[in-house]
C-alpha cells in the first residue's frame, strides 16, 4: 500500500479527530490574527492542557495504566524548559526539543518501576512521584520558581512554535491510534494474557507507551512554560494531575475525539469561572462533573452526543 | 552521637507515626474490602480537622465531643459516598476497570472537599486547642509535647478498639473474612455492598479522627490531604496491605525515618522518607511485613 | 516438538511429574485424563505461562523452558483457553488481524474468515458473539499468527453436537489444508477419538498411557483413571 492510501485509511478510521483537530488548528492560527492576546493566551492554555490529557488517554485508553501522576512529567517539562532557558542558557530550539526528552526520560522511567504493579498501586505510586518532585521543586527554587525575564522569543514566534508542536503531537497520537501499534495496544488493555498468546511483547508496549505519554505531557508542560516564562512548584499539584483525568472522562475516555472535546471544553471554562465565581467553586464543579459522569453517563459527551445523533427521527 | 535532642525527635517521630497508623490502618481497611486505594482519605483527614475545628470554635463543644461528633459525622458521610455514588456493582470490584473509576471518582470526590474547604476557610490554616499545654520532661533534657502524648495514646486506644471489633464481633469478623476471601463471604451470605459502605464509613472515619487529633497538635489546611495520603500509603505498603496491624509497625518505622531524617537533613526529610518508602513499595508491593497474600 | 521429563510443582501440589511427549510428525494429538491431572498445566508450561521446576520443552532442538510467552509465541507456538479469551471491544475482524496486522485485505483473511464461518460477523463486536463463535474466533486467531503448533484447551467445551461437528470440521481442516501440529486437550473422548492420530494419557501429573485411538480404546488403563479413579 502506498503511503497516500496508508494515509487516507488513517484518516478515514478517525475522520471525526481528525476534522476536530483540523478546526481547532484552524480556529488557532485566526485568533492570532485577530491579536486579542486574551483569546490567544486561552487558545495557548487550552492547547497545553489538550496535549497533557491527550497523553494520559494515550495512557489509559491504550494500555490501561492508571496515572495519578501526569502532573510528573507535565512539570518536568516546563521545568528543563526554564532550566535550559535561563539556568544554561541554551539555544531555545534546542532547549524546546530537549525538555519533553527529559520529560519523557524521567516520567517513562518512573512508570517502568510501576508497570509490575497492579492498577491500583500504580496509579498511587505516581501520585506519590509527584508528590516527590512537587516537594523537590519547592526546596530547590523556593515559591518564586524559576523565570524567564528576559523575552527570548518574539510573542509571535512563540505562538507559532507552540502551534506547530502542538500540531506535531496530536497528529502523531492520531496515527498512532489508528495504526498496527493501536491496534496491538487495545489488545493489551483488553487482555494481556491472550496478546502474549499471540506474540505481542506486553512489557515492552507498556513500557514504550509510558515514555510516549510522558514525551507528549512533557510537551504540554514546554508549551506552558513557553508562553508563561514561569514555571514553579505548582506546576507539580493535584490538580494538574486531576485535571487532564477530569478532561478525558467528562468528554469521553473511549476515543481521542471525547478527550479533545472534554479538554477544550474544560480549558475554555478554566479561563472564565475563576473569574465569575472563584477557583475553588471552578474546581468543585468539575469534581462534581466527574462525579456525574462516571456515575451516570460513563460514556461522557461523547456518548451523549453519538446518542443524540443516532437517534431515529420522531414520527412515521 | 546519641543527644536527648534526638532522643526527642524520635519520640516526637513515633507518637505522630502511631497517629498517621491510624490512617494508614483506615486505608488497609478500605483496601481489604473494596480492593480499591481511596484517594479521598487525605480528604477525609483534613476534613476530620475542619469539622472538629467548627465543632470547636463555632459550637464551643469540647474536644473529645468535638472528635466523637467528628468521627460520627464522618461515618455517615463515608458510608453515603459509597451507597448513593458508588453504583452497587463497583462498591467491590476486581475489573481494572470499575476499580479506575472508582479511583477516579473518589478523586474527584477530594477535590470537591479540599475546594470546599477552601472555599469556606479561606487558605489559612485551623487549629484545634490543645487541652494538655506544655510538655513533659521524661529524662533530663528528653521533651515531648503533652498534647502530642496524649493523642498518640488515644490513638493506640482506637486500634485497640478496631482490634477488638475485627476479632469479637459479628460485623467486625465479617469484614475480615470478606478481606481475607470475598468468593467464600459471599457464600455464607455477607452482602460486600453493606460490607463496603460500613468498612468505607469506619475507614474514612478514622482518617477524619486523626485529623482531628494532629489539628491538635499542628494545625490543618485544606491543602494537607495530598501530603497525607502518600504518607498513609507508605505506611500501609510498609506494614503489608490487607494487615491492619502491619500499619502500626509501618507507622512506627515512619516515625523513627521521619523524625531521624528531620534531625540531620531538616527540610528533605520527607522527600526523602517518600523515596524510600517508594523503593520499598517497588521491591515487595505486599509490603515489609508481607500480611495477607493478594489475590490478583 | 519434544516434552522431556517435565515437573511442576506449585504449592503442596505437584501437578506434573516427569511428563515426556515426543511429536515427531505433522498430525493431530490428543491429550486426555480427568479433571486435575494436569492437562491444561502441561499447556501453560509449553505456552510459557509456567515454568517448569524440571525438564525441557524443545522446539526443533531449541529449550522453550524460560523463554517469555510472546516470544514462544513468536517461534510458532499458538494457543487457545479454555474459556475463550476475547477483545471484547475490538469487532471480529480486528479480533484476527492483532495477531497479524498484515493480513488486512488479503485473500488469506478472507479464506480464514470463511474456514470459520465468520465472514457475516466480521465487523461485529466480538462481545456480542454467542459462544460457539467465540470458540471460532479464538481459533481463526491462532491460525492467523502462522503457528506452527496449535495447542487447543477444550475447544469442544460447552458446544451444542452442532457446534461440536463444525468445530471438529474446522480442525480437521487445519490439520489437512495447513499442515500443522494440533495438540488437543479434550474431555469428549469419543469425538476426540475420532480426529486424533495419538492420544496421550495424563492421570494425577503422570503419563499414564500413550497410543493410538484404537489401541487406547481398548486399554483397560483408561477405563481405570477415568472410571475407577486408578
Amino acid at each position: 500500500m502506498s503511503v497516500f492510501e496508508e494515509l487516507k485509511q488513517h484518516i478515514e478510521r478517525g475522520k471525526v479527530s481528525f476534522s476536530l483537530i483540523s478546526i481547532l488548528f484552524v480556529l488557532f492560527v485566526i485568533a492570532f490574527f485577530t491579536g486579542f492576546s486574551y483569546l490567544c493566551y486561552t487558545f495557548m492554555y487550552l492547547i497545553s492542557y489538550l496535549v497533557l490529557s491527550a497523553s494520559w488517554y494515550l495512557l489509559y485508553s491504550y494500555s490501561g495504566q492508571l496515572s495519578l501522576g501526569h502532573a510528573l512529567p507535565f512539570g518536568v517539562g516546563a521545568f528543563s524548559l526554564m532550566i535550559f532557558l535561563s539556568r544554561l542558557n541554551f539555544h531555545p530550539i534546542i532547549a524546546l526539543i530537549l525538555a519533553p526528552l527529559v520529560a519523557a526520560a524521567v516520567g517513562g522511567t518512573v512508570g517502568l518501576t510501576t508497570i509490575r504493579l497492579r492498577p491500583a498501586y500504580q496509579g498511587i505510586a505516581l501520585l506519590i512521584a509527584s508528590q516527590v518532585a512537587f516537594w523537590i521543586s519547592l526546596l530547590q527554587v523556593g515559591e518564586e520558581g524559576i523565570s524567564l525575564g528576559v523575552q527570548i522569543l518574539a510573542g509571535g514566534h512563540i505562538y507559532g512554535i507552540i502551534l506547530l508542536i502542538s500540531l506535531i503531537c496530536m497528529l502523531s497520537i492520531f496515527f498512532v491510534e489508528n495504526s498496527k501499534i493501536g491496534l496491538k495496544l487495545k489488545a493489551i488493555k483488553e487482555d494481556g494474557l491472550a496478546s502474549q498468546s499471540l506474540g505481542i511483547n506486553v512489557t515492552y508496549y507498556k513500557i514504550l507507551i509510558f515514555f510516549a505519554s510522558s514525551f507528549f505531557a512533557g510537551l504540554g508542560g514546554t508549551s506552558f512554560a513557553l508562553y508563561t516564562s514561569h514555571a514553579d512548584y505548582t506546576i507539580f499539584s493535584i490538580p494538574n494531575s486531576f485535571l487532564p483525568i477530569a478532561m478525558v472522562v467528562v468528554g469521553g475516555s473511549g476515543e481521542l475525539t471525547g478527550c479533545i472535546l472534554g479538554s477544550v471544553i474544560i480549558s475554555i471554562l478554566m479561563r472564565y469561572l475563576p473569574i465569575k465565581i472563584g477557583l475553588p467553586w471552578t474546581y468543585i464543579i468539575y469534581g462534581f462533573l466527574v462525579v456525574l459522569v462516571l456515575k451516570i453517563y460513563p460514556a461522557g459527551l461523547l456518548g451523549a452526543i453519538k446518542r443524540a445523533l443516532t437517534k431515529k427521527p420522531e414520527g412515521g | 552521637m546519641i543527644s536527648a535532642q534526638l532522643i526527642s525527635s524520635l519520640l516526637a517521630g513515633i507518637a505522630y507515626g502511631l497517629t498517621l497508623s491510624l490512617i494508614a490502618a483506615g486505608l488497609s481497611l478500605i483496601y481489604g474490602v473494596m480492593k480499591i486505594v481511596n484517594t479521598s482519605h487525605g480528604a477525609f483527614y483534613i476534613l476530620g480537622g475542619f469539622f472538629c475545628f467548627s465543632f470547636i470554635s463555632f459550637f464551643h463543644l469540647p474536644l473529645f465531643v468535638s472528635i466523637l461528633l467528628t468521627a460520627t459525622v464522618t461515618f455517615v458521610i463515608a458510608a453515603g459516598v459509597v451507597y448513593y455514588v458508588l453504583p452497587a456493582n463497583l462498591r467491590v470490584t476486581v475489573d481494572p476497570d470499575g476499580q479506575n473509576t472508582v479511583m477516579i471518582t473518589f478523586m474527584a470526590l477530594a477535590t470537591i472537599v479540599e475546594y470546599l474547604l477552601l472555599f469556606t476557610f479561606g487558605g489559612s490554616s485551623v487549629a484545634v486547642p490543645s487541652i494538655l499545654p506544655g510538655s513533659i520532661e521524661i529524662f533530663p533534657g528528653v521533651f515531648i509535647v503533652n498534647q502530642l502524648l496524649l493523642v498518640s495514646i488515644v490513638s493506640l486506644f482506637i486500634y485497640l478498639a478496631l482490634y477488638l471489633f475485627l476479632k469479637y464481633t459479628r460485623l467486625g469478623r465479617g469484614i475480615y473474612a470478606f478481606a481475607q476471601n470475598k468468593e467464600l463471604a459471599e457464600a455464607l451470605g455477607l452482602s460486600g455492598g453493606f460490607l463496603a459502605c460500613v468498612t468505607f464509613g469506619i475507614g474514612c472515619t478514622f482518617a477524619s479522627t486523626s485529623g482531628a487529633l494532629l489539628a491538635s497538635v499542628f494545625s490543618i489546611n485544606s491543602s494537607a490531604g495530598w501530603s497525607v495520603l502518600p504518607l498513609a500509603f507508605v505506611i500501609v505498603t510498609l506494614g503489608g496491605i490487607g494487615n491492619i496491624f502491619g500499619s502500626l509497625a509501618g507507622g512506627l518505622i515512619f516515625g523513627i525515618v521521619y523524625s531521624v531524617g528531620l534531625f540531620f537533613i531538616q527540610a528533605y526529610s520527607i522527600v526523602m522518607v517518600l523515596l524510600v518508602m517508594y523503593g520499598i513499595l517497588l521491591i515487595k508491593p505486599t509490603g515489609l511485613l508481607g500480611g495477607l497474600v493478594e489475590r490478583v | 516438538m519434544e516434552v522431556e521429563s517435565v515437573t511442576k510443582k506449585f504449592i503442596g501440589v505437584t501437578a506434573l511429574s516427569k511428563v515426556s511427549m515426543k511429536i515427531k510428525e505433522r498430525g493431530i494429538f490428543g491429550l486426555i485424563g480427568p479433571n486435575g491431572s494436569g492437562k491444561t498445566t502441561l499447556l501453560n508450561v509449553i505456552n510459557g505461562f509456567l515454568r517448569p521446576e524440571e525438564g525441557q520443552v524443545k522446539l526443533k532442538g531449541k529449550n522453550l523452558v524460560g523463554l517469555k510467552p510472546h516470544v514462544i509465541a513468536r517461534m510458532g507456538v499458538g494457543r487457545t483457553f479454555q474459556f475463550p479469551r476475547m477483545f471484547s471491544k475490538l469487532s471480529v475482524e480486528s479480533n484476527i488481524l492483532v495477531s497479524n496486522p498484515a493480513l488486512e485485505g488479503t485473500q488469506k483473511l478472507r479464506e480464514i474468515l470463511e474456514t470459520f464461518d465468520l465472514s457475516k460477523v466480521k465487523d461485529k463486536l466480538a462481545s456480542d458473539l454467542g459462544y460457539g463463535q467465540r470458540k471460532m474466533l479464538e481459533l481463526a486467531r491462532v491460525l492467523a499468527t502462522d503457528a506452527q503448533i496449535l495447542l487447543l484447551d477444550e475447544p469442544l467445551g460447552g458446544l451444542d453436537s452442532k457446534g461440536i461437528e463444525k468445530m471438529l470440521n474446522c480442525i480437521r481442516e487445519i490439520n489437512e489444508q495447513y499442515n500443522k501440529i494440533i495438540v488437543v486437550v479434550e474431555h469428549n473422548l469419543d469425538q476426540l477419538f475420532s480426529i486424533a492420530d495419538y492420544v496421550y494419557v495424563l492421570h494425577g501429573g503422570k503419563k499414564v498411557e500413550e497410543g493410538t485411538p484404537k489401541e487406547i480404546r481398548s486399554s483397560k488403563i483408561l477405563h481405570d483413571v477415568y472410571f475407577r479413579g486408578f
